[in-house]
């Protein structure tokens, strides 16, 4: 396990991250970056697992875009033990489809390989963040009358 | 089941095990173990979670040793008895802690197994636990505890116990 990694190398990163810019961001990935966002993916499409730097280029710099503008994007908490960092980020965006201003706080840990990325895990409130996105509160208690996600028999 | 549970298991790449302090504090959660909290929590700790808590009837941040014992030990159980934490990730720098992982827990009401992602930011002083702060998949965690997918259409319909102001105005 690598020592090296300084605040200032995953600060960097964030911002990149943070900008949406697939360009600046690939700079820091690992040419086959592993990067898993965990959430409801039917609400959430940059959500789910993707592996490689065009990938998660496309999911950041296209993807989150076509959901949300980012308005700010705050680590509040960063943690770096030996090549790995875990932080805490807080989100403020607007809904492209409808205006609202989305706020959340997700999650990251970072591995750091000569000072990139090489992978990414990423949990969030989701249940929350589905409320913000569909704007009301959902009774997850009610049974869907039909099958949400894909259909898996006939 | 019968004695402590072993809450904890890290991953072979992790080359190390927790702090004592670390351990002892996840050996209290998991065990729900008044005892070993309150030696390891500092008297003004704020414990938070996210989710949704006003569905689920718990209350999401909680102050002090006292309610942050009470959580642990008695609300949380209500809803699932915490089996254990599988760590993809142990961040430790000084006395900041990150977690990443899976919480495996069983279901009071249905005895199902509950397995969800989560993390944890903690905050120690003097070998002491000041802050816990628990993100997790709460969407996954909340399909796994209802036992079905849900539906984000479906809205929770309100009933006002209160008048509504005409009402009011002919009383």
């Amino acid at each position: 396990m690598g020592d090296n990694l300084s605040r200032a190398t995953v600060q960097a990163f964030c911002e990149a991250l943070g900008s949406r810019d697939p360009v600046r961001l690939s700079q820091h990935l690992t040419d086959d970056v592993e990067w898993h966002m965990v959430g409801p993916v039917h609400l959430l499409v940059y959500c789910g697992y993707r592996r490689g730097k065009a990938a998660v280029a496309d999911c950041i710099g296209r993807l989150l875009p076509s959901m949300f503008a980012v308005r700010r994007y705050e680590p509040e908490e960063i943690i770096i033990d030996g090549d790995t960092a875990a932080i805490l980020i807080n989100v403020t965006a607007v809904q492209k489809t409808t205006g609202r201003t989305l706020t959340y706080q997700t999650a990251m840990f970072a591995v750091f390989q000569d000072g990139k990325v090489k992978s990414l895990k990423s949990v969030a409130d989701t249940f929350d963040m589905a409320e913000q996105v569909v704007g009301h509160r959902i009774d997850a208690y009610c049974t869907p009358e039909v099958p949400i996600g894909d259909v898996i028999a006939l | 089941m019968s004695g402590p549970v072993s809450p904890i298991a890290l991953p072979k790449s992790a080359g190390r095990d927790l702090p004592p302090w670390l351990a002892d504090f996840y050996r209290g959660y998991v065990n729900r173990d008044p005892a070993l909290l309150n030696a390891v929590m500092h008297d003004d700790v704020v414990w938070r979670l996210a989710g949704p808590g006003e569905q689920f009837e718990m209350e999401t941040a909680h102050r002090g040793k006292a309610a942050a014992i009470e959580l642990v030990t008695r609300i949380i159980p209500c809803f699932f008895h915490i089996t254990g934490f599988e760590f993809e990730h142990l961040v430790v720098q000084g006395d900041l802690v990150a977690t990443y992982g899976h919480l495996r827990a069983r279901q009071r009401d249905t005895g199902r197994s509950l397995c969800f992602r989560s993390a944890h930011f903690l905050r120690f002083r003097d070998g002491r636990l000041v802050s816990f702060r628990g993100i997790a998949d709460t969407f996954d965690m909340a399909e796994q505890m209802v036992g079905h997918p849900i539906d984000a259409t479906k809205r929770i319909e309100t009933v006002s116990i209160v008048p509504d102001e005409d009402a009011l105005l002919t009383l």
